[in-house]
Order: structure tokens, then sequence, then C-alpha cells
């Protein structure tokens, strides 16, 4: 009986000791991925003292290959810019049902696409830029973004937004982009 | 005999000891990504990246236009063009692609043919769409039968996905001077 007593106090120090190690490793990978994602079905919400909106989002497939279509992105942030730049990063990307992501092009085609789908004088900050420069007075902050995506997928879409510091939780907002004709 | 009994615990404990830390991987290994091997002609898919090679060409020279006028690149070795056709699964990624030698070398895609069209380094993948890409290498002739494609994310981020196409089993065209679309 005392024998087990002490093979029980053994295996105690084992798990306390592997659960001393990888804390650190836990508190990373929670905050390394979206776990939770709150879906609203309203144009804006709000997030860790950010409201987030979908100002704008517009759609085309593209003509020489009718499975693709491009996708533009006005979207806003207002929040007090202290709160905004805690964020640390934007995490943003648009989601379907299966939690397949699309992110953000960030290279000469998505200038192309904010150029043809975007309006005249639009803002060419992107989610990041927005943040940082957010106006004093706590209003919205713009940017725009876009986005390739399969055509048949425009209509279930949504924006999932987060920051670096605000993951796990994340915002799930409908996009439903308007659909303009191939130029 | 009674005390023969614990030094022999204590010895195998010993030898069981020394092996585990002997045999102890870094860090660097136990965290690599993980590697899907394909073999040649199939289709694989790893976490981020799915695909296969089409098919694969060398060539002496290419020529390909680049800022409004036609570019042309020698090599002393050859250079190796694989075809491939890729998708994306759950995330948008960004791709790197090497060639893994016979010898085991490891080679990265070759910088010199900036500006030709559908270069892996320059694709984006994106979930549920298919896409054409070329890969570019500037090896020895050598390394090119019995190699293959190595796929991954840009990053290469610690135990995520890595695609190991295996060359396919007939040879490749050749062709002196290759003319690429930019």
């Amino acid at each position: 009986m005392r024998q087990l007593g002490w093979i029980a106090l053994t295996v105690l120090c084992l798990a306390l000791t592997v659960l001393l190690v990888v804390w650190p490793d836990l508190r990373e990978l929670r905050r390394g991925k979206v776990w939770t994602v709150t879906a609203i079905d309203a144009a804006s919400a709000d997030l860790a003292g950010v409201t987030v909106s979908v100002d704008a989002a517009r759609a085309m497939v593209l003509p020489g290959s009718p499975d693709r279509a491009v996708l533009y992105l006005r979207m806003g942030l207002a929040g007090q810019p202290e709160t905004l730049r805690s964020w640390l990063a934007c995490d943003i990307g648009l989601s379907d049902g299966r939690g397949r992501i699309w992110r953000p092009l960030t290279n000469v085609a998505g200038l192309e696409i904010i150029a043809a789908l975007g309006d005249e004088g639009d803002t060419t900050n992107n989610c990041d830029q927005s943040r940082i420069m957010a106006p004093e007075d706590g209003s919205p902050s713009m940017s725009v973004q876009a986005f390739l995506v399969p055509s048949d997928l425009l209509d279930e879409l949504r924006l999932r937004i987060t920051g670096f510091a605000v993951r796990p939780e994340a915002l799930s907002l409908p996009v439903r982009p308007v659909l303009r004709p191939p130029l | 005999m009674i005390r023969i009994a614990p030094l022999l615990t204590a010895a195998a404990a010993a030898v069981l000891l020394a092996g585990m830390m002997l045999t102890n991987p870094d860090y660097n290994s136990a965290v690599r990504p993980f590697e899907t091997r394909v073999p040649p002609g199939e289709t694989g898919q790893t976490r981020l990246i799915g695909g296969r090679i089409e098919g694969w060409r060398t060539a002496d020279r290419i020529s390909f236009p680049a800022f409004g006028s036609l570019r042309q690149r020698d090599t002393q070795a050859m250079f190796l063009i694989v075809d491939l056709k890729l998708f994306g699964t759950t995330d948008s990624t960004m791709l790197r692609a090497g060639w893994i030698g016979a010898s085991g070398r490891r080679y990265d895609t070759t910088a010199r043919i900036s500006g030709a069209f559908l270069q892996i380094q320059d694709l984006w993948l994106q979930p549920g769409l298919e896409s054409k890409a070329i890969a570019i290498f500037e090896l020895p002739e050598d390394e090119i039968a019995g190699g293959a494609l190595m796929l991954s994310d840009r990053i290469d981020a610690p135990l995520d996905g890595r695609l190991r196409l295996a060359a396919p089993v007939d040879a490749p065209s050749h062709v002196d001077h290759l003319e690429l679309d930019g």
C-alpha cells in the first residue's frame, strides 16, 4: 500500500511537471489560432472594443475562367486609436461554411482588382494601415481588400476578422457582394 | 541473487536512459514538417497544398519577355522545367518549391527567369481553385533523373505539411531553346 502511494506521488509529480512545461506552449497555441468565431448577420459588430463594418463588397466573375471571381471589399474599423493599435495586426479573410479561408491579395493583381471594382477616391489602405492610422475622434477608418475566390461561393462567403492580440476570438460578418458584369 | 536483481534493474534503467538520450531528436528535427510522398503521376495533398506533376522538360537556354524586352538566360548546367497542376485546400497559400536531386541535394527555384508567367514562386494558391504553374530549376544534369519535387508553404512552418512529388517515370523532353510567356 505504501509503495502504491509512492507510485501515485511520482505520477502526480510527472503530470505536474508536464503541465508546467507545456503551459506556455498551450497559451501560445491558444493565441496563435482562431478558436471562437462569433457570427453576426448585421453589417457591423463589435470585437474587443472595435466596431467592424462591411461598407461595400463587389464581385466580378472572370470572363476567361467562370469558376473564379474577384471580390472587392471595403470595410471600416472604428474605435479608440490605442485599442486599434493593441490588436498588433489584422488577421482577416473570407470564410465559407467548410472553414476554408481566402486571404487578401497583396500583389499587383490585388491592386488591379481594387482599381477595377473600387470607387473613385477610395482609400488605398489595407486593414493594418487603417488600424494604425485610425482617426483620433473614433470615426471609422476605412480599408480596401481584394480576393480571388470560387465563383459558386460568392453568396456564402463571410468576412472573418480578428487581431493577433485578440485571438482566439474572431468576428464573422456577411459580405453579400454586388455582382458586376465582366469588364 | 537478491543483491544482483536491483543492480540489473539499475543497469537496465541506465542503458534505457542512455539510449533515450542518444536518440533524442534535436528541436528542428522534432518539429520539422510532415512529408507526404507521392508516387510518379499521382496527386497528393497536405493541409494546405494539393497537386501533381503534369510533365517535365529540360532546356539549355530560356528566353522570356520582361519589362518590354526579350531576356535570354543560358546555363552551364541544365534548366529543368516542371509543369504542375495545383489546388488550394484550406487557406490561401504562397508556395516554395525545391528539387531534391538524385544525390539528395536540394535546389531552390531559379531567380534568373524572373518575369516569366506562371512561376510557382509568384502563385497564390486559393482554396477550391485549380492553378497551373511551372517550377524552373538550374541544376547539374545528373541530378534530374531519380529526383523529386518538394512543395511547401513559403514559411515551411514547423509541424505543417510538405508534398514530395516523385519525378515522372519517362525521361524529360529536351529542347535547346525554350521560349516562355511573360
